[in-house]
């Protein structure tokens, strides 16, 4: 018989590395949703990994300012979420079959190559 | 044969990191004022040291984690805030005394004030970071750093006893007066010598260089080797401002004064060779600090890390230590005196230490990272005890100490 592991949701999920298809890093598991269902019971829908998501968590206002600040350079689309039918490994860290470049988590990156990195000396290399 | 020259690297690489504007301020004045009798202080911090090192580099071998990575995990981001914000803060100042050092040493050449140095300086070390690679950091750090020696090589010509040394080295002691600006240097020291950013650094150095299980014997000898070859160094400054301004009632309160301590042993090279070795010690730990601040940036916020990859591959990384680089240069230009800057940043060192230290203990622990390697009950008790000591004494003591300097 397979042994079945256990998982905590607060204590191996939230908080772990997230890599995508290519191990690449793309945040850290920053909140986790759960879906409520009509005479079924809840079940994990999707995680975040935000910034925002993060500071929320420590206190309101804190959060507030984080959202301020990060609409800089925030797309559309936040906080991404991340189906959770897309994880395919968890362990000390979590794979997700996406690619990175591709997701808004991206966003504050490649908002910093573009209007910061490119214009510093050895910075399109 | 290259596993042999891996390990002769990593000690020296060590000295880069341990023997840095810190160690050479609380050093330089604890002899000064006290002679040999603050040596124990040293001895302490790197017994705690090399146990935090060796575990550091156990924990990325074992676990293929760095610790900033796993103590986000543990503990949870909203745990982690307060003790992050006040260890980045403390790298801050640390990052600024060692600025401030290579500063000086700039201006004890030149005569050009050393906050003129303040841009200059930092721009040359963002550079150095921005295109350089792991590698060339590290051993260029460590081979630059060996001018240092030139304190040992004083301590053997000045005729430094070696009995009575060691009588100092395992003898804690209280003198009859200036009790408190006594326990203040204490601290100082044992912040200088249990520097948070060397432990963090090497374990995100253990990850960029991959290393793996056969690494657990050579870990636990450059562990050993490379702090006590550092604190050797530490000891030797100690030693010769013991021997050479004590007996002529220099008090230092700056760098341009303990400057004038390699000058019995050296004559008019001294000055040089002082000046040098400030110069390259404190740009090489400014170089590790800046990396350092930027990996636990990276690391607790889950950003794509690594000095190997180029700052358009890990633009957030690279502008971490962009931004830590400018702030620490703006605290040079305040003018502040860089080695009262070295010293208050020391002991603060010693408050947050239990901060970073005890999460990390609790990791070493924890058998979902370790597996088989947790530690022994004797090494938790070590840091522990260490650790708790110190942050205690700081707590007394830098209220004292800004009273007393009043």
């Amino acid at each position: 018989m397979k042994r079945r592991r256990l998982i905590y949701l607060v204590r191996d999920v939230l908080d772990t590395q997230v890599l995508d298809r290519k191990k690449r890093a793309i945040g850290k598991v920053d909140g986790i949703g759960l879906e409520l269902r009509d005479g079924a019971p809840p079940r994990v829908a999707y995680f975040e990994s935000d910034a925002v998501t993060a500071w929320r968590r420590f206190g309101r206002r804190s959060g507030r300012w984080a959202a301020r600040i990060a609409s800089r350079w925030r797309g559309p689309g936040h906080p991404y979420r991340f189906p959770w039918l897309r994880v395919r490994e968890l362990d000390i860290d979590m794979e997700i079959d996406v690619d990175v470049e591709r997701t808004p988590a991206f966003d504050f990156e490649r908002w910093l190559r573009e209007h910061v990195v490119r214009y510093l000396p050895g910075g399109r290399r | 044969m290259k596993r042999f020259l891996g390990i002769a690297l990593g000690i020296v690489t060590s000295i880069g990191g341990f023997l840095d504007a810190g160690s050479i301020a609380t050093s330089s004045q604890a002899g000064a004022a006290f002679g040999y009798s603050l040596l124990w202080a040293l001895a302490l911090g790197t017994v705690c040291v090399i146990f935090l090192v060796e575990m550091s580099g156990r924990f990325a071998i074992a676990s293929k984690h760095t610790i900033t990575d796993a103590i986000r995990k543990r503990f949870g981001f909203p745990a982690l805030v307060v003790p992050f914000a006040l260890t980045m803060l403390v790298n801050l100042l640390v990052l600024a005394s060692e600025l401030g050092g290579v500063c000086v040493a700039l201006e004890l050449a030149t005569g050009i004030g050393f906050q003129l140095w303040a841009i200059p300086v930092a721009i040359a070390l963002w550079l150095l970071l921005w295109v350089a690679t792991f590698d060339v950091v590290e051993e260029g750090t460590a081979l630059l750093g060996l001018v240092t020696l030139c304190f040992v090589v004083a301590a053997w010509k000045l005729g430094a006893e070696p009995a009575e040394l060691a009588r100092a080295l395992v003898t804690p002691s209280l003198p009859p007066d200036e009790r408190a600006h006594y326990l203040f240097l204490a601290v100082s020291i044992v912040g200088a010598t249990i520097a948070p950013y060397l432990f963090l650094f090497y374990s995100s150095g253990a990850i960029e260089d991959r290393w793996d299980k056969s690494y657990l014997t050579p870990n636990r000898l450059i562990a050993a080797g490379g702090m006590l070859f550092g604190a050797l160094i530490s000891m030797a400054v100690l030693v010769v401002a013991a021997l050479t301004l004590k007996p002529e009632g220099i008090h230092v309160e700056s760098y341009e004064q303990a400057a004038l301590m390699l000058l019995p042993a050296f004559g008019r090279w001294g000055f040089w060779l002082f000046i040098v070795s400030l110069a390259v010690a404190c740009f090489g730990a400014a170089l590790e600090l800046s990396l350092a601040s930027a990996y636990a940036m990276a690391q607790t916020f889950g950003w794509n890390w690594g000095e190997n990859l180029r700052p358009r591959k890990a633009a957030r990384f690279s502008m971490a230590y962009t931004v830590f680089i400018a702030l620490a240069a703006l605290i040079v230009l305040t003018g502040l005196n860089p080695m009262k800057l070295t010293l208050f940043s020391m002991a603060i060192t010693a408050v947050i230490l239990p901060l970073t230290a005890m999460p990390f203990l609790i990791l070493m622990n924890d058998r979902t990272y370790m597996g088989s390697h947790v530690n022994s009950r004797f090494s938790n008790i070590v840091v522990a005890l260490i650790v708790l000591v110190a942050a205690v004494l700081a707590i007394v003591s830098i209220p004292l100490e800004i009273i007393g300097s009043r």
